[in-house]
């Protein structure tokens, strides 16, 4: 740059080409222009720079600059959806995780009962083999407490029927006639729900001095009556049996059923966001 | 449908309203990242990424010039991409010329409506300006484009390099100055229309 000028001068004459002086400033300017033919000449020479490179010719773009989707490589119109997508996953799985935890604590209670449940009516199985040739001899003998048989003291039966094996295998061959998928204790079970304490026994004798005790189990009894009798008693406990049943089914349901929105909305969530 | 209610749109996802606003703008952009780097291909890459980066950045803007913003980012691609050739220096694909000068080839200049003559003047007249503009410091080089190419005033272009008015002012008026000393070597091969010539003052 070989401008004799100072840097403040050749400012003032930039900013006094494009108007960027104020009044007073321009007006002290044109006085030295007018007087000052080094500083004319400058201002002379910058305005036909200015008014070159004002003319420059704009180079023509190659092609256009306008956007795809591809281009940009995520999201654009889904946007909208990830939001809901994400709210959608997040309440599902604190509603998996509260429904998880109620199956846990509750489960406890409701696994109780079934399993009081299942005792009894293995029990009554096992009566039934036991029954089924006393109860011919027995022939039309009535059990007026199959009816009263206390569907409370099932929790009795369960602490029953935790009773050792080996005691139930001192039943010899009338428990060798259960069939094969019946828990063995149950036999000990039946003595418990008719509330009479006794100790393990064998069934038979049992059964001979506790008839209301084989009377409710007696829901496999081939005869009319005891069929009669199983109104009372034993319908109860396979309604029992299956309220427990149904609803951990439908727990289950349920779980599986959050666990598949919490995933599947998580996943479209994550998709979402990736495009 | 007006500048605002575009990028409000874009800023919610719409890239058809931003695509309109690159149709607004791209002219500008590629003129000056091309000004800024002397490379046709090159420009044309930094061009489209920062319209890219202005999209993904878009919620970003808080209002002011929205011209200023874009040029913002398409400038600071420009300066990476004169940091990055600085560390890696390139070897031009254009031929070279009798004195060992890049032969610019003048085909991106061309307007089909046209005559030869005009072409040939237009093309030597962008040849001297490029040539001096390249001997500018990128600060100086950035800031006259912005004003006496491009027609931004003093504070779009102080809000576009993010630097103070009195900066723009100093810049400008400098950078004015190298520019008036290096086409005094070009004045001789500056078609008449486009000699140096009195201006009103």
């Amino acid at each position: 740059m070989n401008n004799p000028l100072s840097r403040r001068d050749i400012e003032s004459l930039s900013a006094y080409l494009d108007d960027r002086l104020s009044p007073r400033q321009r007006r002290a300017l044109r006085a030295r222009i007018s007087s000052d033919p080094a500083l004319r000449t400058a201002l002379h020479s910058m305005a036909q720079t200015r008014a070159l490179l004002h003319r420059a010719p704009q180079a023509k773009r190659p092609r256009s600059f306008t956007l795809t989707a591809e281009m940009l490589g995520e999201r654009t119109k889904p946007a909208r959806t990830y939001p809901a997508m994400r709210l959608v996953s997040a309440i599902a799985s604190m509603l998996f995780v509260v429904v998880v935890f109620g199956d846990i604590f509750l489960g406890g209670a409701i696994g109780g009962a079934e399993t009081a449940n299942k005792s009894m009516m293995a029990a009554g199985v096992a009566d039934e083999a036991e029954m089924a040739p006393m109860a011919m001899e027995a022939g039309d003998m009535e059990a007026p407490e199959a009816a009263e048989a206390p569907l409370a003291e099932a929790d009795e039966e369960t602490v029953a029927a935790d009773a050792p094996a080996e005691q139930v295998d001192g039943l010899g061959q009338q428990t060798s006639e259960t069939p094969e998928f019946m828990p063995t204790p149950s036999v000990s079970g039946t003595l418990a729900v008719d509330g009479t304490q006794l100790p393990v026994v064998p069934s038979s004798t049992a059964a001979a001095e506790e008839p209301g005790g084989i009377a409710t189990f007696s829901r496999s009894l081939p005869d009319d009556e005891a069929a009669e009798s199983d109104n009372s008693g034993l319908t109860v406990a396979a309604e029992d049996d299956f309220g427990p049943r149904t609803a951990k089914v439908w727990l289950r349901i349920g779980e599986t059923l959050l666990a598949v929105i919490a995933i599947g909305s998580g996943a479209a969530a994550y998709i979402l966001r990736r495009r | 449908m007006d500048e605002s209610a575009l990028i409000a749109h874009a800023k919610r996802g719409d890239l058809d309203s931003f695509n309109r606003l690159v149709l607004e703008y791209q002219d500008l952009v590629f003129n000056v990242t091309y000004r800024m780097l002397n490379e046709p291909a090159t420009a044309e890459d930094i061009t489209q990424d920062a319209f890219v980066s202005a999209y993904k950045k878009l919620h970003t803007f808080r209002g002011g010039s929205f011209k200023a913003w874009l040029l913002r980012i398409a400038t600071n691609a420009c300066y990476d991409e004169l940091r990055r050739q600085k560390r890696r220096p390139t070897v031009p694909l254009e031929p070279l010329g009798e004195d060992q000068e890049e032969i610019e080839s003048p085909v991106w200049l061309a307007d089909p409506g046209e005559l030869p003559e005009d072409a040939a003047a237009r093309a030597e007249l962008a040849r001297a300006i490029q040539r001096c503009m390249d001997q500018l410091a990128a600060e100086f080089r950035h800031v006259v484009i912005l004003v006496d190419i491009q027609g931004l005033g003093y504070a779009e272009a102080a809000e576009a390099i993010r630097k103070p008015l009195g900066t723009v002012k100093s810049r400008l008026a400098r950078a004015r100055v190298g520019m008036q000393d290096c086409l005094q070597g070009f004045r001789e091969l500056l078609p008449a229309q486009f000699r140096l010539e009195e201006e009103r003052i």
